[in-house]
């Protein structure tokens, strides 16, 4: 089996697994954070050491984490939460039609709730433009939500030039970093991000346990989705996963040590994929060429059917660009969204590295996946 | 050959994975009959030919469409195309174990192999 679906998941970082273990033993440690006594004191204070790693790799405050149980609460807490905290009436939202489900099914969500909301499509290149959102900004738009790095395509928004502009304009922004931090260095002490949301299981953490940053200064205000203890600043109550938090908190303290040389050494091996891949004609690159992230390629295969190209690399672990539920074999929005017909779209993969992934993994996919190709394309009437 | 990770029933996967009579004939040439069904917009186009005792498919789809092909290639080459001429989709939807939602492979099988008898 040959790992090529980090994007959708990662195996736990050896330094999160051995920080975890102790607070996982049976005759180890399991004191509530909250408790006032000395195992729950001690769960607290390696709750605060684990919001400090989390706080260092993306420029931030530990007072300005919060834990959650993973992105999809930290983008549903995010937008739900500043949204209500300011009142839905007469409030617009500006988005883009590529971000992750999270985002998308909350905002439909809140439109139901009379929230109005522009869905911005992207260029050919899965990039939304700093003037392209500044553009479609109205004097009702209360917030605007960014995806940094796509995770289909692994296209690189320019957050950076956008935020400045935002918060001169009193718009708030939130940006889902999940599939930019430990990838791309992250400095929120350049203060113009108000709200963002990581997943830890992208990481090398486990699975269950994200966080979103809330600034302090300015205040990013919500309005708590989850009630019941105050836990969290009163922002998200819930007894901690201390054990979650311990393994999401040495994860990023992981990929903040090994970003410098593992973003590049991912870089090149998924350079190296795409030439190999390059051998056959009639293939398309989804997404930028120069602005990705290092472990993102989504490639579409002409004359490759898409089930059937699946079907071939049982033996390769990787994403497909259509949902592939037998009742609903929908395409990828994500590739629709950048003008991929539907054809197109279900014969892409989407193939994405990380720390385990070797040259040999890297050789032996694209020669799969080259095979398979060409056994497909000469089967076509 | 991959592992079949998807678990396709037996028959069909045995067929999309050993598919023995993909390939096929100029159509122009002497002695060759060519049948046809199936659209790329359908995502699934079936080419069946046949020349003397001999049948070929060439096939673009999921693998339920390619094994299809290959089993039809096999029952003409058993059978002659004549009894094969009365294969129907349900014939086909039960030979290989064909699911509900892919209903649409047996019957673009079962027109592919009647565009073939047409004079």
């Amino acid at each position: 089996m040959i790992y090529l679906d980090h994007a959708a998941t990662t195996p736990l970082h050896p330094r999160a697994y051995e920080a975890m273990l102790p607070w996982l033993r049976p005759d180890g440690e399991f004191g509530n954070p909250a408790s006032m006594h000395a195992p729950g004191l001690r769960a607290a204070k390696a709750v605060e050491r684990a919001r400090e790693q989390v706080a260092a790799l993306i420029g931030a405050q530990p007072g300005e984490i919060l834990w959650t149980s993973g992105a999809t609460e930290s983008n549903n807490l995010a937008l739900k939460g500043a949204l209500e905290f300011r009142g839905l009436k007469n409030a617009h939202v500006l988005s883009s039609r590529i971000e992750h489900k999270s985002v998308l099914d909350t905002l439909r969500y809140l439109e139901i709730q009379g929230l109005r909301v522009t869905y911005l499509t992207p260029d050919a290149a899965g990039r939304l433009s700093s003037s392209q959102v500044l553009q479609a900004l109205t004097p009702e738009t209360a917030l605007v939500s960014l995806m940094w790095v796509n995770n289909e395509t692994g296209a690189i928004n320019d957050i950076e030039t956008l935020a400045p502009q935002l918060r001169q304009r009193g718009v708030m922004l939130h940006v889902d970093a999940v599939q930019a931090a430990g990838k791309l260095p992250i400095n929120l002490a350049q203060g113009f991000i108000d709200l963002l949301s990581l997943s830890a299981h992208k990481l090398g953490g486990p699975k269950g346990v994200g966080a979103l940053f809330v600034r302090k200064q300015p205040r990013a205000r919500l309005s708590p989705q989850l009630h019941g203890g105050g836990h969290e600043q009163g922002m998200r109550s819930g007894t901690l996963a201390t054990h979650q938090i311990i393994g999401m908190g040495e994860a990023c303290a992981a990929v903040h040590d090994e970003m410098p040389v593992e973003a590049p050494r991912v870089a090149g091996l998924r350079d190296t994929l795409w030439r190999h891949l390059s051998a056959l004609a009639d293939i398309h690159l989804n997404g930028h060429l120069l602005h990705r992230a290092p472990h993102i390629l989504n490639v579409s295969f002409e004359g490759a059917e898409g089930e059937s190209l699946r079907a071939l690399l049982g033996d390769v672990a990787v994403s497909s660009g259509s949902a592939c539920s037998s009742a609903t074999r929908e395409a990828s929005y994500v590739l629709r969204a950048l003008g991929r017909d539907d054809e197109l779209a279900g014969s892409s993969l989407r193939f994405s590295l990380g720390r385990t992934t070797t040259v040999d993994d890297v050789a032996s996919a694209s020669n799969k996946v080259v095979k398979a190709v060409n056994w497909l394309r000469n089967m076509v009437p | 050959m991959s592992s079949n990770v998807f678990g396709y029933a037996e028959p069909l996967w045995q067929r999309f994975s050993r598919p023995v009579h993909a390939g096929g004939w100029p159509e122009t040439e002497a002695g060759v009959r060519t049948g046809q069904a199936g659209s790329r917009s359908a995502r699934f186009v079936l080419r069946l030919q046949v020349k003397g005792a001999q049948a070929r498919f060439k096939a673009y789809g999921c693998p339920t469409a390619i094994a299809v092909g290959e089993w039809l290639c096999e029952r003409i080459e058993q059978d002659g195309l004549t009894s094969a001429s009365r294969i129907s989709a349900r014939d086909i939807r039960q030979a290989l174990e064909i699911p509900e939602d892919k209903t649409h492979c047996a019957l673009l099988g079962e027109d592919a192999i009647k565009t073939l008898l047409k004079p």
